[in-house]
């Protein structure tokens, strides 16, 4: 683009920002541009608390357990967890197990969900407090 | 009858599927991926499950994720809808095999018939004309009599495509007999240095072909039954833009000849749910199988509008073991003429390029005779992961030409605001004199295309 303006940039800009896409970048021979919104995507519609939590969210749609069949539960409502810990799994299928780790050091600030209940794929389940 | 489906598509379909839940009376679960939570399919079902991020092969086409999600709402039936994961024979199996009903032929069926080669010899089997070509690859043995093969065997004219091909490489239209040893020769040498690989087929070159297609529907109680066909000739790329039924070109002889070609194609699987059978006519008034799409057909509704039959309704019914809702006699009725136009969120003025983002405002074609199938909502933004299919506009009137008039002042009334549509390249194929005719072939819009560019370079020069 040999001859572009500011104006076409924010043109793009703006055509950039009413759609989901983050980045666009744009070459011709040695000239082109690149163009990335600040914005972060597409805000989850669930309720999250002050930012000091640290939101843990389901990784698959299916059951969530506290752990497998006979084992004890990991974690315990203001307890504290250290990095890693698991706190949880949510059953995809017939002994398929996805496990839910704790980011960070920190106190288990608010568990929202049961066992045996059924949680969507990106369902927050868990509020980590990070030390 | 099932008591609850899950829907395991997206989009318009999604929308289509779920009213046709409601109106049998049966709960629907909707799945969706973190792009689609503002989707018009999500908000439709009476429950909605969110099955993984944006893209495709994590979310729609992730077959563990659409299980569970049907497992813990309790569905005891999925429907695939078109696209995604329909046509996957072992999708199909998974779904039976849990338990559940997968809404559509079985897994056995899809695979004899779902696969272009694999369907071509079930169809050559079962006496349905195919089109005509070497055996095999172009060996030396049929290399010795190459004239005389090709004349007795095929007959002139000829297409002479690589194996390996792709983008017309290796590709040679032979009309004279005299010139195919050369061209051979030529297709072979270029095959290599494209490919590095230099075999051939040859295959009858179908002249000016139209696209037909036969929509079947059958039972598991033995009721076959064909539907008149849909004519898809008005293609971009191999992408169907429009589709009409019935077809401008078709002869009730043929039509009936299709039919029963479609059904003995069915019989020879013994397939089961609803299924599409695609045809290419030529000038000389011949047909010639072409493949069989093993799930609902996205321009389902032109039949649905000529014939006055909900084939959604059919699929769940046939899936349920129930009798089909019509018989032979009452498909073959034909009460309209209907036309499909797919508005798709891309811009014509740029080669069809892709065009999601916001839709600001939205006005809806409405009045008699018209349908709009879609997702699409004012404020709705269309995602980039996607196809771009944002709506399916069918018209219909007692006559073509009616019919063509109302697309037209459908067409008018529509309005998205925000992005581009295909919505005025429509107005545009309707409103040419070869269209309206009804004598025109597959090349109808590159023709069109073509014309444009000239007449734009004309108006170049003139300036």
């Amino acid at each position: 683009m040999p001859d572009t303006s500011t104006q076409e940039i924010s043109e793009v800009l703006s055509w950039l920002k009413s759609t989901d896409l983050v980045e666009v970048s744009y070459r011709n021979g040695a000239k082109g541009f690149s163009l990335a919104t600040a914005e972060p995507g597409a805000a989850q519609n669930y309720p999250v608390p002050s930012n000091r939590f640290t939101p843990v969210c389901a990784p698959a749609v299916g059951v969530f357990q506290w752990n497998e069949p006979g084992r004890a539960r990991q974690a315990e409502e203001g307890a504290e967890v250290a990095d890693g810990q698991r706190l949880g799994l949510v059953e995809t299928g017939k002994g398929k197990f996805s496990e839910i780790k704790s980011p960070s050091n920190g106190r288990l600030a608010r568990v929202m969900i049961d066992g045996g209940a059924p949680v969507d794929f990106g369902q927050p389940l868990f509020f980590v407090e990070p030390a | 009858m099932f008591k609850k489906i899950l829907i395991s598509n997206r989009s318009e379909i999604a929308v289509r599927v779920i009213r046709a839940c409601k109106e049998l009376g049966i709960k629907s679960v909707a799945v969706y991926s973190e792009a689609d939570r503002e989707s018009l399919h999500v908000r439709l079902a009476d429950e909605a499950v969110c099955i993984g991020p944006g893209p495709s092969k994590l979310s729609y086409l992730n077959v563990e994720a659409i299980l569970s999600a049907a497992r813990i709402t309790g569905a005891d039936a999925v429907h695939p809808g078109y696209g995604f994961l329909s046509e996957n024979a072992d999708f199909a199996d998974a779904v039976n095999a849990s338990g559940m009903t997968f809404i559509g032929p079985k897994g056995a069926a899809m695979r004899q018939l779902g696969l272009k080669s694999a369907g071509k010899a079930v169809a050559r089997a079962a006496g349905v004309p195919v089109v005509p070509g070497t055996p095999g690859l172009v060996d030396a043995e049929y290399m010795k009599d190459l004239r005389k093969n090709v004349t007795e065997q095929i007959g002139f004219p000829v297409m002479i495509k690589a194996t390996a091909g792709g983008g017309g490489k290796g590709m040679r239209l032979v009309r004279d007999p005299e010139q195919i040893e050369a061209q051979l020769k030529q297709a072979q040498s270029e095959a290599q240095a494209s490919f590095n690989d230099s075999a051939v087929l040859i295959e009858k070159f179908v002249e000016e072909p139209r696209h037909v297609e036969i929509q079947i529907a059958c039972d598991q109680r033995g009721n076959y039954v064909a539907l008149p066909e849909r004519d898809c000739t008005v293609q971009r790329r191999h992408q169907k833009l429009i589709e009409e039924s019935v077809s401008p070109a078709i002869s009730p002889e043929t039509r009936r000849a299709m039919q029963e070609a479609a059904v003995r194609l069915a019989k020879a699987v013994g397939y089961t749910n609803v299924g599409t059978v695609e045809f290419l006519f030529d000038k000389h008034g011949k047909f010639y199988f072409l493949e069989v799409n093993t799930r609902l057909q996205v321009e389902h509704p032109v039949t649905e509008t000529v014939t006055g039959l909900d084939l959604v309704v059919a699929m769940i019914m046939a899936a349920a073991g129930e009798k089909l809702p019509f018989d032979q006699a009452r498909a073959s009725e034909i009460r309209c003429h209907a036309i499909e136009f797919r508005i798709n969120a891309e811009d014509p003025t740029r080669n069809f390029a892709p065009c999601p983002g916001k839709i600001t405002s939205l006005q809806l074609p409405g009045g008699a005779g018209v349908r709009v199938d879609t997702h699409i909502y004012a404020g709705y933004t269309v995602p980039s992961y996607y196809d771009s299919l944002l709506a399916k506009l069918i018209v219909s009137a007692p006559d073509r030409m009616s019919a063509i008039k109302r697309g037209l002042r459908a067409l008018d009334e529509l309005e998205v605001g925000g992005i581009h549509t295909t919505a005025g390249f429509h107005k545009k194929v309707i409103s040419h004199p070869d269209f309206q005719s009804g004598k025109f072939d597959t090349s109808l819009v590159e023709r069109m295309q073509a014309d444009e560019e000239k007449s734009r370079a004309k108006d170049k020069v003139a300036a």
